[in-house]
């Protein structure tokens, strides 16, 4: 009867040992069984290992018994000839690097269906500068597997996968970096489409960033902007109050310009634009105070 | 004297330490039977309850014998100092049957010449209170004991039967002479012939079918194999010809596949076709289309 050989070396083991004695009690496993180091043997057949099985304690056995049973080349596995994995590593990759051989093994097992684990391999680190003869080698006490294996490597581009891992999903943003579900207002959209032309001379005296200036006009720009939006503003209270805008901060731009494309317009040739002060405030994004010279 | 030697060889030391010596051995002296020296004459003489007699054996470098007055141990007494757990057996016919179980999980050696072979009922979980009765001619111990027993302590040893195992021998019965057609197709890609394939039913491969696959593997197929791949009848090695598909579709658990794949094939070669050996498994997938989300 054929074994499923997608196994640890473990399992490979209880699994012949369960297969060869079906009259045990109870299946043998790595959870009621310990198996010693394999040791080599000849003059015993096909048979070239002996092994001790040792109960745990729990395991309803006592004693200790003593197989014989082959270990087998890998060469087995490989029938395809030296497997190969793909790798993406760039040629800038390889220099003066050194990588373990253990690092292929998820490659190899996913392509030819092995189940090697680290302790499989004596891990050497092996120059990272050539793309064959990898050499992996088993550990004499690996439980089914003798000897060594040469693998290569083919390099390839490296897989968009990689880069756009499918565990990191999208954060979308609409504007101004805010993403949706963000509580905050969005400044962008409360004033967005409105004439301020009737405050250009407050407006066109914004030329660096700054606060608003606390004059009768900033006070009337704010209260325009308030009616514009459906919200109550106030130009004496702190952005940290719901509403305030003293201490937003204000720069004009004329049209078109390349720091606010979003604010690019056919209909006006300037705009303002208000952001939250460095702290945050109680609204998100910028105010677009667009007007015409 | 310890309790966990051999009785005989328990006695040997005492008699050994008592008079000084390391001569005396079962190799030069024989031991006789003991008996209780309640009612012979030596009752009034002596606080011992055993006698026996030593006689050296031809060869030995002494002559005569020797009365040896001890006293046996009461199989009782243990009790006082095992634990209190019960004892792990594992469906004992006999007493003697448990022998071993009581040496490995209490130390004592009890061999068939001290103990009585009676017969051992337990319940239905192989659980039980049993007794064990020295034997009047045990070199060592007098009385009987009691204890609980539980299922368990089955020798691991005894009950593997097999001890020189036929294998490893994955997936094939000699991986030294046979090709496994498991392994050799494992890691082919057959993505590209995707609609070909499924189209096939399940059953003999038509022969148009089995040049298709002949044609596919060919180009795939990186070892030994990659020239010798046909579909003649008269072929029985690399042979297609005649191949009957088992199973043709989604990928299942039920196959040893890669699962990493959504299709796979089943084929099974054609009686008498020896290399390679075994089912294959042909996998393939949907090819990708950049347009497509899926």
């Amino acid at each position: 009867m054929d074994l499923d050989y997608r196994k640890t070396s473990a399992e490979l083991v209880f699994d012949l040992i369960n297969r060869d004695n079906p009259q045990l009690p109870v299946k043998l496993t790595p959870d009621n069984c310990r198996l010693g180091v394999p040791a080599a043997i000849t003059g015993q057949g096909i048979r070239n290992t002996q092994i001790s099985v040792m109960p745990k304690g729990n395991s309803g056995y006592m004693a200790t018994t003593v197989l014989t049973y082959r270990r087998l080349s890998s060469d087995v596995l490989f029938q395809q000839g030296v497997p190969v994995i793909d790798d993406y590593a760039t040629p800038a990759d390889l220099t003066g690097v050194n990588i373990k051989v253990e690092s292929a093994m998820r490659w190899i097992n996913q392509k030819y269906g092995t189940m090697f684990i680290p302790a499989d391999s004596d891990r050497a680190a092996v120059p990272n500068t050539v793309q064959t003869g990898y050499i992996w080698n088993f550990p004499a006490s690996n439980l089914a597997w003798i000897g060594s294996f040469r693998w290569n490597r083919k390099a390839t581009k490296k897989p968009v996968s990689e880069q756009v891992p499918a565990s990191t999903p999208l954060l979308l943003t609409l504007v101004s970096g805010v993403a949706p579900g963000d509580q905050k207002p969005m400044a962008d959209f409360m004033t967005y489409g409105t004439d301020f032309s009737k405050f250009t001379a407050l407006l066109q005296s914004l030329t660096t960033l700054q606060v608003l200036p606390a004059t009768a006009q900033a006070k009337d720009l704010v209260s325009y902007m308030g009616l514009v939006a459906g919200r109550k503003f106030n130009a004496y209270a702190p952005a940290s109050m719901e509403g305030g805008l003293q201490d937003a901060r204000c720069i004009k731009y004329a049209l078109p310009n390349v720091n606010v494309p979003e604010a690019n317009s056919t209909d006006y040739n300037n705009v303002v634009v208000i952001t939250p002060p460095a702290a945050g405030g109680w609204f998100v994004g910028k105010f677009l105070l667009h007007y015409k010279v | 004297m310890s309790v966990f030697v051999d009785s005989k060889l328990a006695l040997f030391n005492y008699l050994n330490a008592a008079n000084s010596t390391t001569q005396f051995t079962a190799a030069n002296l024989t031991w006789s039977d003991p008996k209780p020296i309640a009612g012979t004459w030596m009752e009034g003489t002596t606080t011992k309850n055993t006698y026996a007699k030593v006689t050296p054996k031809q060869g030995a470098g002494f002559e005569g014998k020797a009365t040896v007055k001890y006293n046996r141990l009461t199989l009782a007494d243990f009790a006082k100092f095992r634990p209190t757990r019960p004892l792990p057996v594992y469906q004992p016919a006999t007493t003697v049957d448990m022998l071993s179980n009581i040496l490995y999980y209490f130390g004592l050696v009890l061999g068939p010449q001290d103990i009585l072979s009676e017969p051992v009922v337990l319940d239905a979980q192989g659980a039980g209170t049993v007794t064990i009765k020295a034997k009047d001619t045990s070199p060592l111990w007098l009385g009987q004991l009691s204890f609980d027993v539980v299922q368990g302590g089955a020798n691991i040893d005894t009950l593997t039967t097999v001890k020189a195992l036929n294998g490893l021998n994955y997936p094939v019965a000699d991986p030294a002479t046979q090709t496994s057609a498991l392994l050799y197709t494992y890691p082919l890609n057959l993505t590209g012939y995707r609609d070909q394939m499924l189209a096939m039913a399940e059953g003999v491969l038509s022969s148009a079918n089995a040049d298709i696959l002949v044609t596919a593997l060919k180009a795939l197929d990186q070892g030994p194999g990659a020239a010798l791949w046909n579909n003649s009848d008269s072929s029985n090695t690399w042979s297609l010809n005649g191949a009957k598909v088992i199973f043709c579709g989604l990928n299942t658990m039920v196959f040893p596949t890669n699962q990493s794949y959504k299709y796979v094939m089943c084929l099974e070669l054609r009686e008498g076709v020896t290399t390679p050996t075994g089912r294959f498994y042909l996998h393939f997938n949907d090819p990708d289309n950049p347009n497509s989300a899926d």
